[in-house]
């Protein structure tokens, strides 16, 4: 009988090399899940920074930032005009998809649906489970008609309000102009009728680098917000209506407006000022523990969701003349 | 091969970052206007970051009931408040959940504020949040 000496291996030997990969493999995974993560985190990054350097195209060419959104009229039925995302496609290399869109017609006209139905990558956060998606959002007149528009992650800053009115819409006005976004909402003048008006008094108007005099590096001026419950509450880039592509800071300040999350911010109602309004117009990611922001100047910070609020709050508005104090 | 396994296991689990934001359990107390109790006031503690602590940690909100007693809650499923000073706003503005989904302007825009805005909007109230939590976190406002 032959014996096959030194041919093939032992029990021992197998159980020790599938132990020695396991390690290993144990130690691979989670290097390559962060480092995916991590690459997920700086294009979300990158997409921001290409945000910051548009609207300092548009101001160049316009010597305004872009309105956060043209309000024709009192809420809530009044169809909209152009909004903050759509003013700067030119300089985000989306120059084809700013001529189809009809600036003579509302947000709201099928005429333009092929513009906002479209999904962009610049205004698409890889972390954000609702990307590429097309939705019928949860309020105003393109939920009304039902209409679908595509997901986004960017929220202008149009604020600090008291959670009573709104600068991302025509009631903006009833807030202290000091406490003003660099991209709050506006009524265009020079844009064509027919539109409805029913303003009392003229909402504030579009800002210039000029008008940010708390420092263009202290002031917001796009963020992150997507949710992963009530997907109808996420961001909508291209919608102009109120709180879908524009968000605010409330007083009292609320660390749940920073929770990424529609539904569990809502638990809170009531016990909070403003009720289910400050989830609407809520700050966050998912990245961990960290929103991604650009600021005026044009940088790219990360705030941690610890962030002390009224430090939040101050760099919120443009002259509300507030100290930022440390190093954000 | 035993004591590397441990090693190595004991390397990757030690590289999780902890957080030095301290919850008190319970932060509760009693809000009076006038010397009497003032229900449905919404309280707000806001916690201030510092000049080596930038991140100053969670708001925590409670309101309170007819008998003036509010409990605070940093998020649905964490009762209490993060401990040292904080900045504290108390006003009856609070939204009206359910009432109306209209997402500007509406009903909530004609309620009126009890409360002077300097224990609220130009808030001068502070509190500072005992590590083991307190029941008497109470607030005598006067007003006018």
């Amino acid at each position: 009988m032959k014996r096959h000496l030194g041919h093939g291996f032992t029990l021992v030997e197998l159980l020790v090399v599938i132990a020695i990969i396991g390690v290993l493999v144990g130690l691979l995974l989670p290097a390559v899940q962060s480092a995916r993560a991590a690459a997920r985190r700086m294009q979300c990054t990158n997409n921001l920074k290409q945000i910051g350097l548009g609207l300092h195209m548009h101001h160049d060419t316009f010597n305004t930032f872009p309105a956060g959104g043209v309000t024709n009229g009192v809420c809530c039925a009044t169809q909209s005009g152009i909004t903050w995302t759509i003013s700067i496609l030119p300089y985000v290399e989306q120059a084809n998809l700013y001529n189809l869109y009809d600036q003579t017609k509302t947000n709201e006209n099928v005429a333009n649906s092929p513009v906002v139905q479209k999904s962009l990558a610049v205004y698409s956060c890889p972390d954000d489970p609702h990307v590429q998606k097309m939705l019928i959002p949860a309020s105003g007149p393109g939920n009304t008609l039902r209409l679908n528009y595509a997901t986004g992650s960017y929220r202008a800053m149009a604020g600090v309000t008291n959670g009573l009115s709104w600068f991302d819409a025509e009631c903006g006005r009833n807030q202290p102009l000091s406490q003003r976004g660099v991209l709050h909402s506006t009524a265009d003048p020079k844009q064509p009728t027919p539109f409805a008006r029913g303003f009392t008094a003229p909402p504030y108007g579009k800002e210039k680098i000029s008008s940010v005099t708390d420092g263009t590096s202290n002031t917001i001026a796009v963020g992150e917000y997507y949710t992963n419950t009530t997907p109808s509450r996420t961001t909508f880039w291209g919608y102009t209506y109120t709180s879908f592509n524009q968000s605010e800071v409330v007083l009292p300040p609320q660390s749940r407006q920073l929770f990424a999350d529609y539904d569990k911010c809502n638990l809170s109602n009531a016990t909070s000022v403003g009720g289910s309004n400050p989830c609407k117009r809520g700050w966050g990611s998912f990245h961990p523990g960290a929103v991604n922001f650009v600021f005026v100047d044009g940088s790219v910070r990360s705030l941690s969701t610890n962030v002390d609020m009224l430090q939040f709050s101050a760099m919120s508005t443009i002259t509300n003349g507030e100290v930022v104090v440390g190093d954000f | 091969m035993r004591s590397l396994v441990v090693a190595l296991t004991l390397f990757t689990v030690v590289g999780c970052g902890s957080s030095d934001i301290q919850v008190a359990k319970r932060v509760s107390g009693v809000v009076t206007l006038n010397g009497k109790p003032l229900a449905n006031a919404s309280v707000t503690f806001v916690p201030a970051a510092t000049s080596d602590n930038q991140n100053a940690g969670p708001t925590a909100q409670g309101l309170t009931n007819v008998q003036g007693k509010y409990e605070l809650a940093v998020d649905p499923s964490t009762t209490g408040a993060v401990v040292g000073q904080c900045r504290v706003y108390i006003t009856t503005l609070i939204g009206q959940p359910g009432a109306d989904d209209r997402d500007a302007g509406g009903p909530v825009a004609k309620m009126q504020e009890l409360i002077p805005a300097r224990y609220n909007m130009n808030t001068q109230l502070t509190f500072n949040v005992p590590a083991e939590g307190t029941e008497s976190a109470n607030f005598e406002l006067k007003s006018p």
